[in-house]
């Protein structure tokens, strides 16, 4: 085929060259060009206008012919968007949450019809006793359950409805919720509420789960559905914090501020009083009792007109939501729910303020128990506080005088503690004639020759020794009286040092052979012997005869001449 | 004299002098204690077989715990100079913020440096014996020579010599820090045979920690060392010289740390535990028998030991380990485990201390003071009225003021025990002045409203 040929076939698909842009070509001159191209007038004078001739504007209108040389900027005009209207708006009976609308869910879809369906078909089946059949699903949904799942279903079902709790897997348990969600046709909500609520209450403890699930599902059942929370003692940590919606569990009826403590020290305050290092042992009740006193005595003070917290302004937080997430609901079930309510995580001031109430109880509570810190306060108001602390201090026990000796100091104590005996001079005189055994064995050192090594001496072979060695002793220290003879051939130093004749001194250590140190080392343990002390003190170059025994060394060794 | 001082050895003077300014002055005394130990019979027995076992070879630790003033620091100077008495080597040292078992910044070496400082034989009683133990070991190795017949001035002489000083330090060289302890001991033995004053000053520092770098010590020393003392290894070094000390012909060498309530003061607790787990080191070498021929005695107080919070038993290793059994019961001594527990003097204990202390005091001035035994009853009654004085009564307090009043009945012979004691303690009321003013007309007494001209 010939070129041409090809390309006549090939279509402009594979043509690049008309998208390729095409290269300018440069100047001859290699010079680039910026700017205008075209020449411009330079004009030299400029001829004013003259204002009284001419106005200087126009006011007429500057003509079409004009317009398209001029391009104007058009002013912004915001286009009015086309915002769904809400099926239904109202103000439910709740100091918390003020205002809420109800949307329909924009976008539908069919994929849930047939759970519908059914969930409306068999809303009024009545169960019968059967045996439990396990069940398992994610997304639980009629149409996955077998006969006898069914039955057992049914069964359990009726017994929830008369208030029977039995064991049974968590996937009937969202089954039965996504049922409940799911119908349209006009029921009692409120008892759905309510079985919805117990259903929680019962199974939340061996399902977790459903602390999250439900409190975000049943706020949205009972948005739609106008209704108030739902009656029973909620545990506030069923309340996850993440939740978005605590604050519809809190308020009730807003009159009580009781109700409101619990939660509020949960869910709305920036310092928790359980994190105290104070939190701990015999003070554990002392906190809980006179933190929730002292906020209750608050919120009575903050409370206006029935209302509580109704001194208080606080902006509310406006919040658009989706109902049912996560479940499994039908597009007709489905709503866009907004709400304007005062949130506990978005409005500071709520929360600092109850922050700084819990932290000047404890502060009220640390001087109570003679702690010196104290925590820092700054929200609240001087009215406030005079009237907290008026509230605690009648409150408050007595201060109670503690023995700061605490029962296992006292156990302490014990071990050092003498029973108490009336003195005896008798006693005393037994007790002073036997501390001089053992001032003897103390002072005196024994030869050890005969000692066996698997014998250790007690205390009592002291004694014994003492008396045996006593009569040695005696010879020995009839024989010391000669302290020339025991000091032998150091005795010369001896005498040159009493003398203080340095170079006697060191003709005779030189004669000894041995260090002056070793020698007065020598000498010091003879006359340790001998006369239980030593005799010579000082430094290598500079040793000298103890004072206390010179005038008795000198008699006893005829030293002649004083020093 | 009385007859019951015939009995006891002679108190050496100077003894006799120190021990009783020790007790006027309110200090322990460091020599002479045992002329004054009262009681604690069983303890000191204890003690006394501790020192046995590292006679034998073996280690012991004791922690002597007792409140301020219940004689802890009397009982091992009582056991200090029983020690030097029968050739051990002792070293004693006193805690305090600047001397700790381990510290960073020096803490740990101060306290060898004290220990050594105050490293005493039964020659040098009072302390600084390291040198001259050093050279009485290099003697006595000198003079063994001798007696085997080799002579002095022959050049064999200094080879055998060489020979056997290294033979002795075998057996430090094995132990952690040996090599360089030996060949200090080695350098220090040929700069005091060659009269090299500077090299021996030198190793002598390095023996007393007193180098804190390597770097500084080779420069001083003339040779690398791969180790100085320092806040880690003291305690190793101690060690070492417990086995020297041995070599050397000495039974042992025990370690005396008192204060140890300084380590309680700590208030940071890392650093605390640092210094607890040291403690808890030594316990283990000593009662695993790792530290030949050593022997440890701690003093201090219930807190130190018992306080769950900072004291020992907070360390859960050292509580586990000296925590009694729960089969010890109130009123069962039990001195075989590691703590001895001091409980204050009694009242009868007492009267005996007071009695021992008036006849060393006439031992000493040579005078019979005049005070009967009533009278000594009656100040000891005085002393023990005192409020809180039924737990707080210190020995060193009553003996303070029995030492001034005795000296006062000394000095002024026209005084009498109840002027000196009566006049201190009787408060000035009414009716104790008008009673003074009757029984002064009764005596015919004159006073000013009675002079008549």
């Amino acid at each position: 085929m010939s070129d041409r040929s090809r390309k006549e076939e090939l279509d402009d698909f594979w043509s690049f060259d008309d998208l390729i842009p095409k290269k300018k070509m440069p100047s001859s001159s290699g010079k680039k060009e910026y700017g205008i191209k075209d020449p411009v007038e330079i004009i030299n004078e400029i001829n004013l206008i003259d204002n009284k001739e001419n106005k200087g504007f126009s006011d007429q209108p500057i003509s079409s012919s004009l317009s398209k040389n001029v391009h104007y900027v058009h002013p912004y005009e915001p286009q009015k968007r086309n915002l769904p209207t809400p099926l239904f708006e109202y103000s439910p009976d709740n100091s918390l949450i003020h205002n809420v609308k109800i949307y329909k869910w924009e976008s539908n879809y069919n994929y849930y019809e047939q759970f519908r369906m059914y969930a409306e078909k068999f809303f009024s089946v009545e169960g019968k006793p059967c045996e439990h059949v396990p069940y398992f699903s994610y997304v639980p949904q009629y149409n996955q359950l077998s006969r006898a799942q069914l039955e057992f279903y049914f069964w359990w079902r009726t017994l929830v409805r008369r208030g029977e709790y039995i064991d049974v897997d968590y996937s009937y348990i969202l089954l039965y919720i996504f049922e409940t969600i799911n119908l349209s046709r006009e029921h009692d909500w409120k008892l759905l509420q309510q079985s919805l609520f117990d259903v929680w209450l019962a199974y939340r403890e061996n399902y977790v789960r459903l602390d999250k699930l439900l409190s975000e599902w049943i706020f949205d059942f009972s948005m739609i559905h106008r209704l108030p929370p739902p009656k029973g003692r909620l545990p506030v940590a069923a309340i996850d914090k993440s939740c978005g919606v605590a604050e519809f569990f809190v308020s009730a009826n807003g009159t009580n501020p009781d109700k409101y403590v619990s939660a509020l020290l949960a869910l709305c305050s920036s310092y928790d009083y359980k994190k105290s290092k104070f939190y701990d042992g015999e003070n554990i009740a002392l906190y809980d009792k006179y933190v929730h006193s002292a906020l209750r005595t608050a919120l009575g003070y903050l409370s206006e007109k029935g209302k509580v917290l109704g001194k208080i302004e606080y902006g509310d937080s406006k919040v658009s939501r989706e109902a049912y997430v996560g479940a499994l609901c039908s597009w007709p079930a489905k709503r866009r729910i907004e709400i304007e309510f005062c949130s506990f995580s978005r409005s500071h001031e709520l929360r600092y303020l109850v922050g700084d109430i819990v932290k000047l109880t404890e502060n009220m509570l640390r001087a109570y128990m003679g702690v010196k810190s104290r925590l820092s306060v700054y929200a609240v108001d001087a009215e406030l506080t005079e009237i907290i602390v008026a509230h605690l201090k009648n409150e408050l026990p007595p201060k109670v005088r503690r023995n700061t000796i605490s029962v296992a100091q006292a156990q302490i104590e014990k071990k050092y503690e003498l029973p108490h005996k009336p003195l005896s001079l008798s006693d005393a005189a037994k007790i002073e004639d036997e501390s001089w055994q053992t001032t003897k064995i103390l002072v005196e050192a024994f030869e050890d020759e005969n000692e066996s090594v698997d014998e250790k001496p007690t205390m009592n072979d002291y004694v014994e020794k003492i008396n045996g060695n006593q009569e040695k002793q005696e010879q020995r220290q009839d024989d010391s009286g000669s302290l020339a003879t025991s000091l032998g051939r150091y005795l010369n130093y001896v005498r040159s040092l009493l003398q203080n004749d340095i170079s006697a001194c060191r003709a005779e250590i030189y004669k000894l052979n041995e260090s002056e140190e070793t020698v007065v080392d020598r000498i010091n343990e003879i006359c340790a012997d001998v006369m239980g002390d030593i005799i010579i003190d000082g430094c290598e170059g500079s040793f000298s005869i103890i004072e206390d025994y010179e005038q008795m060394l000198i008699e006893e060794l005829n030293v002649q001449g004083e020093k | 004299m009385s007859s019951e001082i015939k009995d006891i050895q002679k108190v050496p003077k100077r003894i006799l002098t120190s021990l009783l300014a020790s007790v006027s002055a309110g200090v322990v005394p460091r020599v002479g204690a045992p002329y004054i130990a009262i009681g604690r019979q069983d303890e000191i027995g204890a003690l006394l077989s501790d020192l046995e076992a590292i006679d034998a070879g073996g280690t012991s630790m004791r922690f002597i715990i007792g409140r301020y003033g219940s004689g802890k620091s009397f009982l091992m100077q009582l056991i200090r100079g029983y020690a030097l008495e029968r050739d051990f080597i002792t070293a004693d040292a006193d805690l305090s913020p600047e001397r700790r078992l381990y510290g960073a910044g020096g803490s740990g070496r101060a306290t060898y440096r004290e220990l050594i400082k105050n490293l005493a034989s039964r020659s040098s009683p009072d302390g600084g014996a390291l040198s001259k133990i050093i050279s009485r070991w290099i003697d006595s190795i000198q003079t063994k020579l001798i007696n085997d017949g080799v002579e002095a001035d022959s050049p064999l002489f200094y080879t055998k010599l060489n020979a056997a000083v290294n033979d002795k330090l075998c057996d430090v060289q094995d132990l952690v820090g040996g090599f360089d302890f030996a060949r200090v001991i080695s350098e220090y033995y040929r700069a005091y045979k060659e009269g090299n004053d500077e090299k021996r000053a030198a190793c002598m520092r390095w023996l007393r920690g007193e180098f804190s770098g390597k770097t500084e010590a080779k420069a001083a020393l003339g040779f690398s060392v791969s180790t100085v003392v320092d806040d880690d290894n003291w305690y190793d070094f101690m060690k070492l010289w417990a086995v020297l000390v041995r070599s050397m012909g000495y039974r042992g060498l025990v370690l005396f740390i008192d204060e140890c309530v300084n380590l309680y003061k700590i208030s940071h607790r890392i650093s605390r535990e640092n210094n607890y787990e040291k403690i808890l080191s030594m316990f283990n070498d000593t009662l695993q028998g790792r530290a030949c021929g050593l022997g440890i005695i701690f003093g201090g107080t219930p807190q130190f030991l018992e306080d769950t919070r900072r004291g020992l038993f907070s360390y859960e290793a050292l509580r586990s380990r000296l925590c009694d059994s729960r089969f010890a019961i109130d009123g069962f001594k039990n001195l075989i485990g590691p703590v001895i527990r001091l409980r204050r003097l009694s009242d009868d204990e007492l009267f005996a201390l007071i009695s021992r202390v008036t006849k060393l005091y006439a031992q000493n001035y040579g005078v019979e003071p005049r005070i009967s035994d009533e009278d000594k009853v009656k100040f000891l009654e005085i002393c023990l009225s005192r409020a809180g004085a039924d737990s707080m009564i210190t020995p060193r307090e009553m003996l303070r003021d029995y030492m001034t009043v005795l000296n006062i009945l000394m000095q002024n012979e026209n005084v009498s025990f109840d002027d000196v004691v009566g006049s201190a303690v009787t408060l000035k009321t009414d009716d104790n002045t008008e009673k003074e003013e009757a029984t002064a007309a009764e005596k015919k007494i004159y006073t000013p409203q009675d002079i008549e001209f």
